[in-house]
């Protein structure tokens, strides 16, 4: 979700800034870790190797294979085949939502998080370019705004409203602009999950910007800390903005048009999959593997009190969120789930006012 | 239509009595030194602003499906306080003109937001900030009807350039065809010729920095390619401005515009380069930049005759190559706080306002103008697109603006009107607004 974490992530930059000048004011001054520290070279290069660069692998393997479902379902518009698609997109969903914990980098510099996630989806502009006739060329496609294409235009068109679409319902010309988006999709992710991988335009690969965090010459993260602050600042960020973006934005308002993924009844497996990402950020690793250096775990002291608290309030946000009746789009205007949704953006709230004033200080020594 | 100057003249006496205080607090040995006196200095002292404040039946987001939502909303604006101040050595013909604008009534950063991207906060420094120095020149008159000018002065397009105050206008802001797609208003840097030819043709010639591609976007066309993002202005590419404007009849002028300058190599970065095989990693472009020459053409009228006042402009514009900026300006950094939408090869704004001055027939002096008036405006940022690039109807806008004006003595101004906006589609809310605006122009 594209949309809401920059802005959120842009207020708190200064945040971030302010705990990064006060942590090597703290420090000694040419950003060398003071005696206190208890940060590890291995925290960046495991955060980097064992969580950020699966989940982008992941979700590049897993557009690729949306894109080719896709094309299957218009060679061949079966009611299985648009099973098959709508699988692969929800599939592809939980990459991507266990990657909005660390919105840094290339998916924000290089506005790979908009190209991806933009919502919500501008009906009224969608409807007019299936109308327009024009030629979907990769070119046109490219050029179009981004709440015109990207996860949640394919998820209207996959889906229509509430997952009732049959393929019946498809016009030839819907099937046109789905290919593109998802052509571009795969597109956007292959680039992304290569930009921290290889070189391109003269920038080195973002892993090498990450890892060397600290080392001479890294004017991007001049010391461990900075890189370490990025990486808090990522947890912070999501977490505020499902707690007050994604939840907070449509129950107030009532209005199931500010809902992510409400075609495909899919919100509170984006939120859920936001809340793993911190997770996989704070254990540093993905629930299928295995550590390899040192973690934000480790910093806050495993099982330490403030570590035992961190993961129950992480557990009590799952929990909270799994207690909310889906589809969301519908309980936010449901008497009986404001509570259960009121409860659930107060857990993440604490776990956020957790991340910033116990384990943020932690990494800015 | 401006105030007559305060103009004062540095008095002998006033001269007399610097040079005693001169020769008291020096030494006896340097009083054969003293300066000559200063020549006279003439020192015209003006500025304007304007107040706005405005109801709305829609809300912000134009973005949503079916465009704005409904909604009953108000705002208020201390739009902008201009300070100027004219200096002039009359025996020299040399004359100084520096302008700084107030916008907003605020300086340094603000929060923003923005609904062309989605309902996101910007944390918005304000690139050169809202306090903007929009005059900054020195010219020297060349014989009795050319003048010359170097510095930051007003880009002579369209009807903004010439009649930008409160008084100038009739509506309640400045219309909004012209502030959409290009520059409002539009200053920039470099060298300034105006010829006035006594049978009533007033000539100028000019020769400015261009713009910077990367603000070019599908919502404002060139107007955000302004540079005023950073401390220096890039003049890598220059541009041409052409005017002629008839001022033969009494209270009538009209006249044409032409402007024509490259806009990629402005770009902060070299980053629109041609491609070719043979590089050179010593030569920041070895083959050469992608060429985007931008040109704009309008024709404008302005009647301020008896009881009549209308103003009139089209302004056409073109973008070669734009698919190419658009391309490049996809892949820009967030950083750069650009809005990365593609931009159209073509755009089209027009603008009429007609009013008549009833004060007369109210009974009131001359001191006074009573003028309703209507104001129609149209823009398309997406005029005649080449063929690969959706051709939007959200960027097609028409409004109409009734209202009244009054004016005193030329100098104080109240203003009230309303306008209804429509897209270029049925599917979006047409969307309704009331304003009032008060100031001053001295």
């Amino acid at each position: 979700m594209s949309r809401i974490p920059v802005p959120f992530r842009r207020l708190l930059t200064p945040v971030v800034l302010a705990g990064a000048l006060l942590g090597s004011a703290c420090g000694s001054s040419d950003g060398d870790l003071g005696p206190d520290s208890r940060l590890e070279q291995s925290l960046v290069t495991n955060f980097t190797d064992t969580v950020v660069l699966p989940t982008y692998q992941r979700l590049a393997t897993r557009l690729t294979e949306l894109d080719a479902s896709v094309q299957a379902l218009r060679n061949e518009p079966t009611q299985a085949k648009l099973d098959a698609a709508r699988a692969a997109w929800f599939a592809a969903r939980v990459p991507w939502e266990q990657s909005e914990g660390f919105l840094f980098g290339p998916v924000d510099s290089e506005r790979y998080d908009p190209a991806l996630d933009s919502w919500p989806v501008n009906r009224t502009d969608l409807d007019a370019v299936l109308a327009s006739g024009d030629v979907l060329t990769p070119s046109y496609v490219r050029n179009l705004q981004e709440t015109q294409k990207g996860f949640h235009t394919a998820e209207y068109l996959l889906f229509g409203d509430g997952g009732t679409k049959v393929p019946a319902d498809f016009a030839p010309r819907q099937f046109e602009y789905l290919t593109a988006i998802t052509a571009e999709l795969k597109a956007v992710g292959d680039a992304l999950a290569g930009a921290w991988t290889q070189t391109k335009d003269g920038k080195p690969p973002y892993r090498e910007t990450l890892t060397t965090a600290g080392q001479a010459g890294n004017a991007a993260y001049p010391s461990l800390q900075s890189a370490a602050q990025e990486m808090v600042g990522g947890i912070i960020n999501i977490l505020d903005e499902v707690a007050n973006g994604k939840i907070a934005a449509p129950y107030d308002a009532k209005d199931p048009d500010l809902v992510e993924s409400q075609f495909a009844y899919n919100s509170l497996s984006d939120f859920t999959n936001n809340m793993r990402s911190v997770e996989n950020v704070y254990l540093g690793h993905l629930s299928d593997t295995q550590a390899q250096g040192q973690t934000l775990r480790d910093v806050v002291g495993v099982d330490s009190e403030l570590d035992v608290k961190v993961r129950a309030e992480l557990a009590a946000s799952i929990q909270a969120l799994a207690a909310i009746p889906e589809p969301f789009r519908e309980s936010i205007r449901a008497p009986a789930a404001a509570q259960r949704i009121e409860a659930a953006q107060a857990a993440i709230n604490t776990l956020k006012r957790t991340f910033e004033s116990q384990v943020l200080p932690l990494v800015n020594r | 239509m401006r105030a007559a100057p305060m103009t004062f003249f540095a008095s002998r006496s006033f001269l007399m009595s610097l040079c005693a205080v001169s020769l008291l607090t020096s030494v006896p040995g340097d009083a054969q030194d003293a300066p000559p006196p200063r020549p006279p200095l003439t020192l015209d002292i003006g500025g304007y602003a304007d107040l706005q404040f405005a109801y709305f039946n829609h809300g912000e987001n134009q973005n949503r499906a079916g465009g704005s939502q409904r909604d009953s909303r108000m705002a208020f604006d201390t739009t902008r306080l201009v300070m100027e101040l004219e200096a002039g050595l009359p025996e020299y013909g040399l004359k100084a003109e520096m302008e700084v604008e107030f916008e907003h009534g605020g300086t340094g950063a603000s929060l923003e937001l923005e609904y062309e991207e989605f309902g996101e906060y910007e944390m918005e420094v304000d690139r050169g900030g809202e306090v903007l120095v929009e005059e900054l020149y020195l010219a020297k008159t060349l014989g009795p009807n050319v003048t010359l000018s170097v510095g930051r002065f007003y880009v002579a397009v369209g009807t903004l350039s010439e009649f930008y105050r409160p008084t100038d206008y009739l509506g309640t802001i400045r219309d909004e065809a012209e502030t959409l797609v290009i520059p409002n208003t539009w200053d920039e840097m470099g060298l300034q010729v105006k010829w006035r030819i006594p049978w009533g043709l007033r000539l100028t010639g000019q020769v400015v920095n261009g713009l910077d591609s990367t603000g070019f976007s599908s919502q404002r066309w060139v107007g955000a390619g302004h540079q005023r993002r950073f401390e220096l202005t890039r003049a890598t590419d220059l541009a041409l401005v052409v005017r002629a404007d008839v001022t033969r009849f009494n209270g009538i002028s009209f006249g044409a515009s032409a402007y024509y300058g490259d806009t990629t190599r402005n770009r902060p970065k070299p980053d629109l380069v041609r491609q070719c095989e043979d590089t050179n990693p010593n030569v920041v472009a070895p083959c050469g930049y992608v060429s985007a020459p931008l040109l704009i053409l309008d024709a404008h009228l302005s009647v301020n005759r008896g009881p009549w006042r209308a103003k009139a402009l089209m302004l056409f514009g073109h973008l070669e190559n734009a698919e190419l900026v658009s391309q490049r300006n996809t892949r820009l950094s967030n950083l750069l706080d650009v809005l990365r939408s593609p931009v159209s090869d073509n755009a089209l704004a027009m603008w009429g306002e007609l009013g008549f001055n009833v004060a007369p027939s109210v009974g009131l002096s001359d001191a006074h103008q009573v003028v309703p008036y209507v104001r129609l405006d149209y823009a398309d940022t997406q005029f005649k697109p080449r063929e690969t690039l959706f051709n939007n109807p959200r960027f097609r806008r028409t409004v109409y603006t009734v209202g009244a004006a009054y004016t005193l003595r030329n100098i104080a101004v109240a203003k009230l009107d309303f306008s209804h906006r429509r897209l270029g589609s049925d599917a979006f809310r047409p969307e309704n607004t009331v304003r009032l605006s008060t100031g001053f122009s001295y």
